[in-house]
């Protein structure tokens, strides 16, 4: 799927969208060795009233390659047909951002989404630091359906696998002595 | 001047407009602040609404509507800095939609319209004419000031909504108090503090099964290989409704376990099931909505705190009361936790949030035989004692918060009870009026069991703002001449500090957090991120954990063979104000909600962890066989291998299992126990905001549930 990329400059309301199973994968059109990154997509903030339309996940993967950032994946199980997506900005995973690009992905309940972008040098130090996220925009959710920060390639322990330690966790608190 | 070029006629009438417009913007100001304009709602309207709030939201919002625990305030700058850009029907909507937490929508649409009608009264809205309905969409700012009308609540003990007024109390049938079964355990033998020093074997005798806060057994018959073979053994039904959390405890055979619904408290045979004796104390209803987690045991007495703040001291051996007390006279005030440390019986009172004429929280110690109180340590620094300045210019009557509602641990050559506190209220630091640490809030204590004396303290979280509480079990542990306490609060963080002085040691983050943004690893000092320490009404908050906690409740085992500290986790995140709060999960967790991590305790070396949609509602227990056991929101009971975390063994109970898995001894066999509920506070209502339609438990099924080996020939 080939999307239009452009730079966006609207404040996100990260507040209410609804849920989607999304699963972009990052199309690594470059060598392995360059650098990998792994969101999984899940619903933006939302309570109980909000929860029906906030439906959906999804998995991206996203591969940087000197300034051009790849990512494919796909989505699913959302309430209402995807309207947009998003490459945010926040300062720190968790943390609603705002939008630095902004991407077209299919108009249905699923679908799978690629994309590529050239990062200036502080959004490439923000993705090495996690502060990057994808959003997916809904009509039932229009503010935000679907968001998934971009961090490091890591390995998920699941609960029949244990993992050993140590294991993926993002740290966010500077330790001062 | 501009003034000496104008007429004096000009000038005189300017003047004049001047002052008009003045008093006309002032009186329409002061009408604005003082009298808002009629609400869309009539006041017949607002009146149901007050009855059907004191009947379904009183008990955890509090008969003020002050709130407590995580239910929050519903009148004041509050409420109105979270709903006043919001209109009637968002107000409407979220109420159907997520209340009464363990049955949302179910009371039709006229009584959530009618008691969306009282929040607005109760909130300074002056009744109209015609009823609100489920489509008026007025902006509540508009029509509401957050000021509560004088004389619209009555307060006091036993008033409407108060003690009586529950929900449950409303809803339930009409039941017999009383020792309506008369039983004796045989061969019950006093608990001495020799007894209570070295706990025998089988014994499951305190809340965490020993003073140090192991929840550690040291029965092997149960291993990792045969473990497998497990097979329910028994079960006993316990009433369903209100917070049922708690620990069976076990002496010579005989198991009590406690129905806080009705504050019911029965003796079975641990090995049978049959019942000995039941009492049933009263009074029936949710009343408050507080957990009853654990009760003591000492002497031949069994210490029974009641949802009414009562605390009963009943025969053990008979089920009949040997003495009461009330610890608190504010109908809002629950009784938290409890425990024995060197002969004296200590209680924590919680839910102490009200801001007019409440009791502070505090921590007392009372002579076990008589009820008496020897002492209280008030866990709120008023003005002239020390740390009273760290409050900031908070009068003592805004002071609030600090709940001890999680029991301590004991360190017998010490003689020092440790014990955690909640944070200050409201948890919000713009809403408390300061930004000040607000001592003894979310805070270590280090207490004299036999006066209450303060020997250290250590704060947590100074000025906590998100309501991540600090106030769970602290964990004794020694490596050889170095005697620490460890914990892990609600914002993850999993602390050690030296238990002879308080000194900070280390910490390390279990979970992802975003709300520090720098930890001073000389002295543990936390520092928010700016925009919480610049916090303004109505600001939303992101903060990673929710208020869930990475760490909740459900308590943490340590397992001393192999120096592993075995850690229940969440993993959610939250918006935090301006509206209430809105979930999501935990960035990097693949949204897996629940996580068991092991930490070796001397280095803090994460070990192995596993993680999974589910969140777990029951503390890890783990046995010297090399046992783990937890169980989760998904009503799975699990065992796993304390070394790797590799599961063993599980099973499926009627609903979530919620509380704390036991393990214990009779006639040579070894039993786990583990208990199952609903309302399971912060750990299982934050979650099920986005398992909604995904996981589906039953509101029944409320018990206990034991297994054990097969027997030889089976």
């Amino acid at each position: 799927m080939n999307l239009r990329v452009r730079k966006s400059c609207g404040i996100l309301n990260a507040i209410g969208v609804a849920i989607a199973l999304v699963s972009l994968s990052f199309a690594a059109d470059k060598p392995a060795a360059n650098k990998k990154y792994q969101a999984h997509l899940s619903p933006m903030p939302h309570n109980d009233a909000m929860h029906p339309n906030f439906s959906g996940k999804g998995n991206a993967i996203a591969t940087l390659a000197g300034d051009t950032m790849s990512l494919s994946g796909a989505f699913t199980g959302l309430a209402s047909p995807a309207t947009k997506a998003q490459i945010c900005l926040s300062l720190a995973p968790g943390i609603p951002g705002k939008p630095i690009f902004e991407f077209q992905v299919p108009a249905g309940v699923e679908g799978k989404v690629t994309a590529s972008f050239k990062l200036d040098k502080d959004q490439t130090a923000a993705l090495q630091k996690g502060q990057l996220y994808i959003q997916i925009h809904s009509e039932k959710a229009p503010n935000g359906n679907l968001w998934g920060w971009l961090l490091p390639e890591h390995d998920i322990a699941g609960q029949d696998v244990p993992q050993k330690g140590p294991w993926f966790l993002p740290e966010f608190a500077e330790k001062t002595k | 001047m501009r003034w000496q070029k104008t007429s004096g006629r000009s000038r005189a009438s300017l003047a004049a407009g001047l002052v008009t417009a003045a008093i006309v913007f002032w009186m329409a100001a002061a009408q604005a602040q003082q009298a808002p304009a009629a609400g869309p709602f009539s006041d017949a309207q607002a009146g149901a609404g007050q009855t059907a709030y004191a009947q379904n939201c009183a008990s955890c919002h509090g008969n003020s509507l002050a709130g407590s625990g995580e239910a929050p305030a519903l009148t004041g700058s509050g409420f109105i800095g979270s709903w006043g850009r919001r209109t009637t029907d968002e107000l409407y909507n979220q109420i159907r939609a997520s209340m009464p937490p363990d049955n949302p929508n179910s009371l039709g649409a006229d009584t959530y319209a009618a008691i969306t009608a009282f929040l607005l009264k109760a909130n300074g809205s002056q009744p109209g004419t015609s009823p609100l309905t489920t489509a008026t969409a007025v902006t509540i700012g508009s029509v509401a000031n957050g000021q509560m009308p004088a004389g619209l609540i009555t307060p006091g003990r036993g008033g409407r909504g108060g003690r009586g007024g529950g929900r449950r109390g409303v809803n339930a049938p009409a039941r017999r108090t009383g020792l309506i079964v008369a039983g004796t355990a045989k061969n019950y033998t006093p608990i001495t503090d020799d007894t209570m020093l070295h706990p025998p074997d089988g014994d499951w005798l305190m809340h965490y099964a020993n003073y140090a806060g192991w929840s550690n057994s040291p029965l092997k018959q149960i291993t990792p290989k045969n473990v497998g073979t497990l097979q329910l053994r028994w079960a006993w039904p316990l009433e369903d409704g209100a917070r049922q959390q708690i620990t069976p405890l076990v002496h010579d055979g005989v198991m009590f376990l406690s129905t806080n619904i009705t504050n019911t408290v029965q003796a079975l045979d641990a090995r049978t099931g049959d019942l000995i004796w039941e009492n049933r104390l009263g009074p029936v209803g949710a009343l408050g909505q507080n957990a009853t987690r654990t009760m003591a045991l000492y002497g031949n007495l069994l210490f029974y705190p009641a949802t009414d703040a009562k605390l009963y001291a009943l025969d053990a051996r008979t089920g009949k009361i040997v003495w009461q007390t009330i610890l608190s006279e504010n109908p809002d005030d629950k009784l938290g936790g409890l425990m024995i440390a060197h002969g004296k019986l200590l209680v924590g009172l919680t839910r102490c949030d009200e801001r007019s004429g409440h009791d502070y929280c505090f921590i007392a110690g009372l002579d076990p035989n008589t009820g008496k109180q020897l002492w209280k340590f008030v866990t709120i620094a008023l003005k002239g004692t020390p740390g009273g300045d760290t409050w900031g210019d908070l009068p003592d009557e805004k002071r609030s918060g600090a709940d001890a509602w999680i029991s301590g641990t004991y360190d017998p050559e010490m003689n020092l009870t440790f014990w955690g506190t909640g944070q200050a209220k409201p948890s919000r630091r713009d809403e408390r009026g300061t930004n000040a640490d607000a001592l003894y809030s979310n805070t270590t204590l280090a207490l004299d069991p036999d006066t209450g004396k303060l020997k250290w303290y250590f704060q947590n979280a100074p000025g906590e703002s998100l309501d991540l509480d600090e106030v769970f079990e602290r964990v004794l542990i020694d490596h050889g001449p170095q005697k620490t306490v460890m914990t892990v609060g609600k914002s993850g963080l999993l602390w050690k500090l030296d238990r002879t002085t308080g000194k900070f040691l280390d910490v390390r983050e279990t979970v992802f957090q975003n709300v520090w943004a720098s930890i001073d690893m000389k002295t543990g000092r936390t520092t928010y991120r700016s925009d919480i320490l610049e916090q303004k009404p109505g600001d939303q908050l992101a903060s990673c954990p929710s208020p869930e906690g990475g760490h909740n409740w459900p308590a943490t085992s340590y397992y001393p063979a192999d120096d592993l500290l075995l850690v229940p986790l969440s993993q959610t995140c939250a918006l935090f104000g301006g509206g209430g709060q809105l979930f999501y999960e935990m960035p990097g967790t693949d949204g897996n909600l629940g996580r068991v991590s092991a930490y070796e305790a001397r280095t803090m070396r994460p070990v192995w962890t596993f993680q999974q949609r589910s969140p777990f509602l029951t503390g890890v227990m783990s046995t010297a066989g090399g046992v783990g056991f937890i169980g989760d929101f998904n009503r799975v009971f699990r065992a796993f291998d304390v070394k790797t975390g590799k599961r063993l063994w599980q099973t499926r109970l009627p609903t979530t299992a919620q509380g704390y898995p036991v393990t214990y001894s009779v006639g040579g066999e070894q039993f786990v126990a583990v208990p199952t509920g609903y309302n399971g506070g912060s750990p299982e209502q934050k979650p099920t905001v986005m398992l909604g339609g995904e996981i589906n438990r039953p509101t029944l099924g409320h018990g206990v549930f034991v297994f054990a080996l097969p027997k030889t020939g089976e």
